[in-house]
């Protein structure tokens, strides 16, 4: 399927992602060196193991990281959304790839090659530092995850789960958030880290007590308050 | 335009040197039907090919360049290509041979 190819200057995400202190001339460059595709649902960018050759920019939709079990069972360790990169870990740790992307929506990526990516970092430090904010913000979202794993019970961490859709993908539709977001429930349950029979059984006791709601797939946020509550959250 | 066999010569003799090498012990889309392939590729050991209308794979050959075209020039590609276990490929990438090839007529 033929993507038009975004340039950078006019790309939504310009002022979200780690090339907005580029200059002009720099973001040009950035532009006419990256290669955009689309990427169908169910579509993978690239896989656990194999070593990084570039760093991926998501301009539209969504992107799941999954991780195998032994077992052969994925887990969700994040999604990562327009103005994210992803592959930038593996490329300045010279690591191979410690997860699989998959799209879990009709995406729109850019690819950059690793060389030129090394090469603009040296002209423009400035991408380091952006590079760092981003390696840094996702490493307190682990810590959190890890913490709430601990800390936290089904209930709890099932709340903050859907709280975190709400602020990330919420949107204002008739007098309720729908979250833009369409996960099955086994993902839901990996990334909750329960069963799934245990996460429907949670969601049923959210819709009943008017926290949430589902319509067909798309799920809606009723009540922030009981959200809260049923998390312990305050 | 770049002219093809220049940048075929060159990839070839510098493949152990400049490119990235890659082996897969699974079954593994590599690039998707109508996407521009974000590297060209050298198989040297395993199997690779061109899925056709979900079924048939037209095998690609080892130690030849494919995809050079695409990727310099930004082409889609025609089908589906996939590597079969216990494969191994050098990915060449574009910026690497646009700063070291000189552009022909």
């Amino acid at each position: 399927m033929k993507t038009t190819k975004i340039d950078c200057e006019n790309c939504d995400n310009h002022g979200d992602s780690i090339f907005c202190e580029l200059e002009d001339l720099a973001l040009r460059e950035v532009s006419d060196q990256k290669i955009m595709n689309k990427y169908k649902k169910g579509q993978t960018l690239f896989h656990e193991g194999n070593p990084p050759y570039g760093l991926y920019c998501i301009n539209s939709g969504k992107i799941k990281l999954t991780k195998t079990s032994s077992e052969g069972k994925d887990s969700i360790i994040r999604i990562v959304s327009p103005g994210e990169v992803l592959g930038h870990r593996s490329l300045f740790s010279n690591d191979n790839y410690r997860a699989t992307a998959t799209a879990l929506e009709d995406s729109d990526v850019c690819f950059i090659d690793k060389k030129f990516i090394q090469k603009l970092i040296e002209q423009n430090p400035s991408i380091s530092l952006e590079l760092i904010a981003q390696l840094t913000k996702a490493m307190g979202m682990v810590e959190d995850k890890v913490a709430n794993f601990y800390q936290k019970n089904v209930r709890e961490r099932l709340a903050s789960l859907l709280l975190e859709f709400k602020d990330k993908y919420g949107v204002e539709e008739d007098g309720h958030i729908r979250l833009d977001i369409k996960l099955t429930r086994e993902e839901m349950a990996s990334i909750v880290g329960v069963a799934t029979e245990t996460l429907i059984r949670f969601m049923s006791e959210f819709k009943d007590e008017g926290a949430i709601s589902q319509k067909g797939k798309t799920m809606f946020v009723e009540s922030e308050e009981k959200l809260k509550e049923l998390g312990n959250i305050f | 335009m770049m002219k093809v066999e220049t940048v075929v010569d060159y990839i070839l003799e510098n493949l152990n040197e400049k490119w990235c090498k890659v082996s897969f012990d699974k079954e593994f889309n590599l690039f998707y039907k109508g996407q521009i392939p974000t590297a060209a590729i050298v198989l040297v050991e395993g199997k690779m090919g061109m899925v056709k209308r979900n079924k048939s794979v037209i095998l690609i050959k080892p130690n030849e360049v494919v995809f050079i075209d695409e990727l310099l020039n930004e082409k889609m590609l025609k089908n589906d290509i996939k590597v079969f276990p216990n494969t191994t490929i050098y990915m060449i990438d574009r910026f690497s041979l646009f700063e070291d090839l000189q552009p022909t007529a």
